[in-house]
C-alpha cells in the first residue's frame, strides 16, 4: 500500500495526464456525429451566438455580392415556376418543405468538416434533414439546438448520400476521401453502364432525406475496377463549400407523419 | 493580478482568432493553421504544471466547441501542455529561466523560441492529423498535411507572439 502511494505521488503528473487524455479520446471516438442535442457541438448557445455576431460583421462586407446571387436565384426560380404554369401539370402534393438559414461558421479544409447555421429547433430544423444550397446538395443536419444547427457537409468522411446518374438512373453512393473540397467519389455503379464525362449526377430520392433529382455535380473522370467490375467515378461538386452563405434544410412531411404514426403505434402497444 | 488578466486576454484573443478567423479561411486541405497552442507556449515559466495541463485541456475543449470536433483539440491541447514541461527543460538556456521574465523572443532569443515552438507545433500537428484520419493508410498525404500546416502555423504563431508579447 505504501509503495502504491509512493508511486502515485511520484508519477501524479503523468497519471493525471494519461487519465485526462483517455477521457478526451473516449469523447472523441464515442461522439456520434448525429446528436439530438447540440450543446456539445458548435450549435450550443455560447459559441453559436459568438459565431453569429461575427458572421454578421463579416457578411456585412459582402452584402451586395450576396444580394446579386440571391437575385439570380430568384429569377431562375421564377423562370422555372413559369414553365410549370405553362405545362399545366397539376401541382403535386407538397411533400417537401424548405427551411432557410444563413451560414455563421464553416470549416472546409479539415478532414471532418462542419457548417453551423443560424436556424435550429425553433425554426423546425431536425437531425438528419437533407440540406441544399443555391447550386446543389450541401449535406445533412447532424445536430440541433434551439437556435442553431450543425450540418455535416458531403465533404465529411461519415457523410453518405444516395445519388444517381441523371441520364440513365443508375444509382450508387457518394462519399468523400478528404483530398479535394470540389471532388467526391460516386461508387457502386456497375461496369456495363455507359458513363460519360460531363454526365450530371443528382440525388436518387431513395433515402427520403432529399427529393429526387437535386443536382449534386457532374462526372469529372471515371475508372473501372477490373476485379469487381464497378466504376469509381469522380464527381465535381456544384456546391462551392469555400463560398457558402445560405442554405435550405428540407423537411420531408411524409417522413414526419410516418414517424408520428410510428410513435403512436408504439404508445398503443 | 494584472498579469493574470493579461493571460486571460491571451486566451480569449487566441481562441477567437483560431475559431472565427483561421478555421474559416480555406486555402487548401494541406494548409491548416493552429495558433491556439501559443497560449500554452506563453504561460509563465512558474505556472504550476498541473494548472498548465488543465489550461491546455480547457483551451482545446473551447476550440472543439466552436468547431464541433469534441475531443480532438482537447486531447491535443492537453498533449501540448504535457510536452511543454519537457520542451522547456530540453531547451533551457545556460543560466536557466528567470521567473519574472516572460517566455518570449526578447528575453530568450529567436533561436530558442523557434526550437521550442516548432517542437510543440510538430507534436500537436502529428497528433491532430493522425487522430483525425485515424489510419496510416494515407500516411504520405497526412505527413504532407503535417509538414505544410506546421510551416503555416509557425508563421502565424510567430506573428501573434510578436503582437502579444509584453513590451518590457
Amino acid at each position: 500500500m505504501r509503495n502504491l502511494l509512493d508511486f502515485v505521488v511520484k508519477y501524479a503528473y503523468f497519471i493525471l495526464f494519461i487519465l485526462l487524455e483517455v477521457l478526451c479520446l473516449v469523447l472523441f471516438f464515442s461522439s456520434n456525429p448525429f446528436q439530438r442535442y447540440g450543446f456539445a457541438s458548435s450549435a450550443n448557445v455560447v459559441t453559436g451566438a459568438i459565431a453569429e455576431k461575427w458572421a454578421g460583421v463579416v457578411q456585412y462586407m459582402n452584402l451586395s455580392e450576396e444580394n446579386e446571387a440571391l437575385k439570380k436565384e430568384n429569377a431562375d426560380l421564377r423562370n422555372r415556376l413559369e414553365a410549370y404554369r405553362r405545362s399545366s401539370i397539376p401541382v403535386l402534393n407538397k411533400k417537401f418543405e424548405y427551411i432557410p438559414a444563413s451560414v455563421i461558421s464553416a470549416t472546409t479544409n479539415r478532414e471532418k468538416n462542419s457548417i453551423t447555421v443560424n436556424a435550429g429547433r425553433n425554426a423546425g430544423m431536425e437531425v438528419e434533414m437533407g440540406v441544399i444550397g443555391r447550386d446543389g446538395v450541401v449535406g445533412i443536419v447532424s445536430s440541433v439546438s434551439d437556435k442553431y444547427a450543425v450540418i455535416m457537409p458531403i465533404i465529411h468522411p461519415d457523410a453518405r448520400i444516395s445519388v444517381k446518374l441523371a441520364e440513365n438512373g443508375y444509382f450508387g453512393s457518394l462519399s468523400w476521401d478528404g483530398r479535394n473540397v470540389r471532388v467526391a467519389t460516386f461508387s457502386e455503379v456497375p461496369g456495363y453502364v455507359d458513363v460519360r464525362i460531363g454526365d450530371e449526377v443528382v440525388t436518387s430520392g431513395f433515402s427520403a432525406i432529399f427529393p429526387e433529382g437535386v443536382p449534386v455535380g457532374y462526372v469529372k473522370s471515371f475508372e473501372k475496377d477490373l476485379s469487381t467490375d464497378f466504376y469509381t467515378i469522380d464527381v465535381e461538386l456544384y456546391t462551392d463549400f469555400h463560398n457558402i452563405k445560405y442554405i435550405y434544410a428540407i423537411r420531408n412531411k411524409d417522413k414526419t407523419e410516418l414517424k408520428a404514426s410510428d410513435d403512436k403505434a408504439q404508445k398503443n402497444k | 493580478m494584472i498579469d493574470k488578466l493579461k493571460y486571460i486576454l491571451y486566451f480569449i484573443v487566441l481562441l477567437l482568432v483560431q475559431t472565427l478567423i483561421l478555421d474559416q479561411i480555406c486555402v487548401s486541405v494541406y494548409v491548416n493553421a493552429f495558433v491556439y497552442i501559443l497560449f500554452i507556449m506563453m504561460l509563465p515559466i512558474e505556472t504550476n504544471k498541473y494548472l498548465v495541463l488543465l489550461l491546455g485541456l480547457l483551451m482545446g475543449l473551447s476550440v472543439d466547441l466552436f468547431g464541433s470536433t469534441l475531443g480532438l483539440h482537447a486531447s491535443a491541447g492537453l498533449l501540448v501542455a504535457f510536452v511543454r514541461t519537457f520542451a522547456l527543460d530540453l531547451y533551457s538556456p545556460h543560466d536557466g529561466y528567470e521567473s519574472n521574465k516572460q517566455l518570449n523572443v526578447r528575453n530568450y532569443g529567436y533561436y530558442w523560441f523557434f526550437r521550442y515552438a516548432i517542437t510543440l507545433i510538430l507534436i500537436h500537428h502529428l497528433w491532430i492529423f493522425f487522430l483525425e484520419s485515424f489510419s496510416f493508410a494515407n500516411i504520405l498525404f497526412t505527413l504532407a498535411k503535417v509538414g505544410l500546416s506546421s510551416l503555416t502555423s509557425l508563421a502565424v504563431i510567430m506573428l501573434f507572439h510578436l503582437l502579444l508579447m509584453s513590451r518590457k
